[in-house]
């Protein structure tokens, strides 16, 4: 557990997917969902994508999983490169990370009960016996503060809330290291999410769990996150801690989303920002900002290519403006430097 | 802790099973169709011998002979509840085999996909580019007519109706998230097919069933109709129908009637039972 400290539970570089399909006239249509995004996950940290959707955030989820093939990058799960690997050889690795889904009823066999779907989990490996496995998804169930009896209920007759409890429950079943949880909460009552939230950083606690958390209820996020990117068309547009990024975002998507989620905090700076019209696919060809169809901001400089830089320590930025001309877009001048403690 | 001492599916059996009890004594679909079975079963034990000369010839229906005699005094009751027992067995037989064949190939070219799939859409499309009934005829008159050559025949023109069948119905559940679920559980593509996929079609799959017994025996009938089929005397419903269509003519109706009306009351049945077969699975499944 030592070396685990120091290094990276999962580390993704410059990943990019394409999806590829074929419109009406068989001409190949490529939409680039995720293009070259890096990030580390550190244990029991929890690392969150925030983008509206289509911006391609649970695609890197998915990929990370090897649920779909990833056209270029570097994955490396504890130490080691998975993109390579074939399911066979990865069948053994998926113990250390597990996904829970945003829909729990679609994530269950309508058709298995709720012990025979847990049991899949527990018999991983093959090194629980018979009643290990039955001991292990009663506690699994206990752990995510259920009773044991609702293991003989189907899906469908379990409520949302719970279902999503139980989905946690049967991904710690194979004790993973890090948990991919692809919007956790957006499928459930506004009343049960907290519990969700609640329950997800208790277990983070006391199994120092990291988690990948993809989702666009920015409250959330915050409840949950230490550090935040956050993706627009495939690309982290911004990246910094979870209060660098709620109080002190730099880029104008990230303002804006904060703006429309009506979620400055009190210290945040910067004037809010509203952003004009939808996400689309079509700005993907531009190779400046994919932002400029929509940011009030927007100057000839933005069509030239925008990289990730730093702003404030620790905090990147993808616009040329947040770096260099902050007050031009509303932000106060960045400190110097070593001022901040 | 009950709950815990009992093993995962036999719950789900239990309710089911009770399920199934209720709902054949309450539909007339499940009804009829038990009905036909059991003059299947035990009928040829009860009625005259369908080959032996018994009677008078071609006697209308009367108390002795209710649905008359022949050409040659053979008892047309017993005749059309002996063949209920061929036309039944062919039928039920050719169906299941086509399932047999057709599921798991249609299972496996939708988890699969790419050329394989592709294989085997391309082969399914140029059978059914033949209507079936012209398809089987041929495929008869090449190798002759016999029992296991019809059934055989009989299945493979309708393994296409299951394989396309089971594949548009596998096909969104490849990507859904309990099966990526079993994915993430370090489960097989084969565990998968078997414990997710299949269990999730498979009421589409009876539903089919039945329509499909009671297409085997129109073919059946068919085949035999047209002489490909069962041959004379042997009981068999579409040969009964073509022996006494010359008698038509002359007021001796019964010989093709109560053979015809055999078919037509065993392949209502069987549709109508598919229908009860989907609406029972849209019951159950419409918990919340």
């Amino acid at each position: 557990m030592r070396e685990s400290v120091t290094s990276p539970v999962l580390e993704v570089r410059d990943l990019v997917k394409d999806y590829v399909s074929r419109d009406a006239k068989l001409r190949q249509r490529v939409v680039r969902a995720v293009d070259g995004v890096s990030f580390q996950v550190w244990p029991s940290e929890t690392f969150a994508i925030v983008g509206e959707s289509g911006s391609g955030k649970s695609t890197v989820g998915r990929v990370i999983l090897k649920l779909t093939d990833a056209t270029e990058g570097h994955v490396s799960l504890l130490g080691e490169d998975i993109l390579d690997l074939g399911e066979k050889q990865f069948r053994p690795m998926r113990r250390n990370l597990q996904m829970v889904f945003q829909d729990p009823l679609a994530a269950f066999d309508p058709r298995a009960t709720i012990r025979s779907s847990l049991r899949e989990f527990a018999e991983f490996g093959g090194e629980r016996t018979r009643s290990q496995q039955d001991e292990a998804i009663e506690d699994a169930i206990r752990n995510v503060g259920l009773s044991p009896e609702i293991a003989g209920r189907r899906p469908a007759e379990v409520s949302g809330g719970q279902l999503q409890r139980l989905s946690v429950a049967r991904s710690l079943l194979v004790e993973p290291r890090l948990l991919f949880l692809d919007e956790p909460t957006s499928s459930l009552d506004v009343s049960i999410r907290g519990q969700i939230v609640n329950l997800l950083t208790s277990l983070q606690e006391t199994d120092q769990l990291a988690y990948l958390l993809v989702a666009h209820d920015l409250r959330v996020v915050y409840a949950m996150a230490h550090r935040v990117a956050v993706m627009y068309l495939g690309q982290f547009v911004e990246i910094g801690t979870r209060d660098q990024v709620y109080r002190e975002a730099a880029h104008p998507y990230t303002r804006g989303l904060l703006e429309a989620a009506q979620l400055e905090e009190p210290g945040h700076v910067g004037e809010p920002v509203r952003l004009s019209g939808e996400i689309s696919t079509d700005h993907l060809a531009s190779p400046g900002c994919r932002l400029m169809p929509r940011c009030p901001f927007t100057e000839p400089k933005c069509s030239e290519p925008q990289p990730l830089r730093e702003t404030r320590a620790g905090q990147l930025v993808r616009c040329w403006k947040a770096v260099e001309a902050p007050v031009s877009i509303g932000l106060p001048e960045p400190p110097s430097p070593g001022d901040r403690s | 802790m009950t709950a815990r001492a009992m093993p995962d599916r036999m719950t789900s059996a239990r309710g089911r099973s009770g399920r199934m009890v209720r709902q054949v004594l309450r539909t007339p679909a499940y009804l009829s169709m038990a009905i036909i079975v059991m003059i299947a079963l035990v009928g040829p034990f009860l009625v005259n011998d369908p080959l032996d000369f018994l009677g008078g010839t071609l006697t209308g229906p009367s108390a002795e002979f209710w649905f008359g005699t022949d050409q040659f005094g053979r008892d047309i009751f017993a005749r059309v509840v002996h063949a209920a027992r061929l036309d039944l067995w062919v039928g039920l037989i050719a169906a299941a085999l086509a399932v047999v064949v057709g599921m798991p190939l249609g299972a496996l070219g939708a988890y699969r996909g790419g050329a394989f799939d592709a294989l085997l859409l391309r082969v399914s499309e140029s059978f059914q580019a033949f209507p079936t009934l012209l398809l089987a005829l041929g495929i008869v008159a090449a190798l002759g007519p016999s029992i296991p050559i019809l059934i055989m025949v009989i299945a493979m023109v309708n393994v296409p109706v299951y394989l396309r069948l089971t594949r548009s119905a596998v096909k969104p559940l490849v990507d859904s998230d309990f099966v990526l679920a079993a994915r993430c559980a370090g489960k097989s593509q084969a565990t998968i097919l078997r414990r997710h996929i299949l269990p999730n079609v498979s009421e589409i799959v009876f539903a089919q069933f039945s329509v499909n017994v009671a297409w085997a025996i129109q073919i059946l009938a068919a085949l035999s109709f047209v002489g490909l089929g069962v041959k004379l005397p042997t009981a068999e419903w579409g040969a009964m129908v073509r022996d006494g269509i010359d008698y038509m003519y002359y007021g001796q109706w019964w010989i093709s009637l109560f053979p015809g009306l055999a078919i037509l009351a065993t392949v209502l049945t069987l549709n109508y039972l598919s229908d009860e077969i989907r609406h029972g699975k849209r019951e159950s499944m419409g918990v919340r």
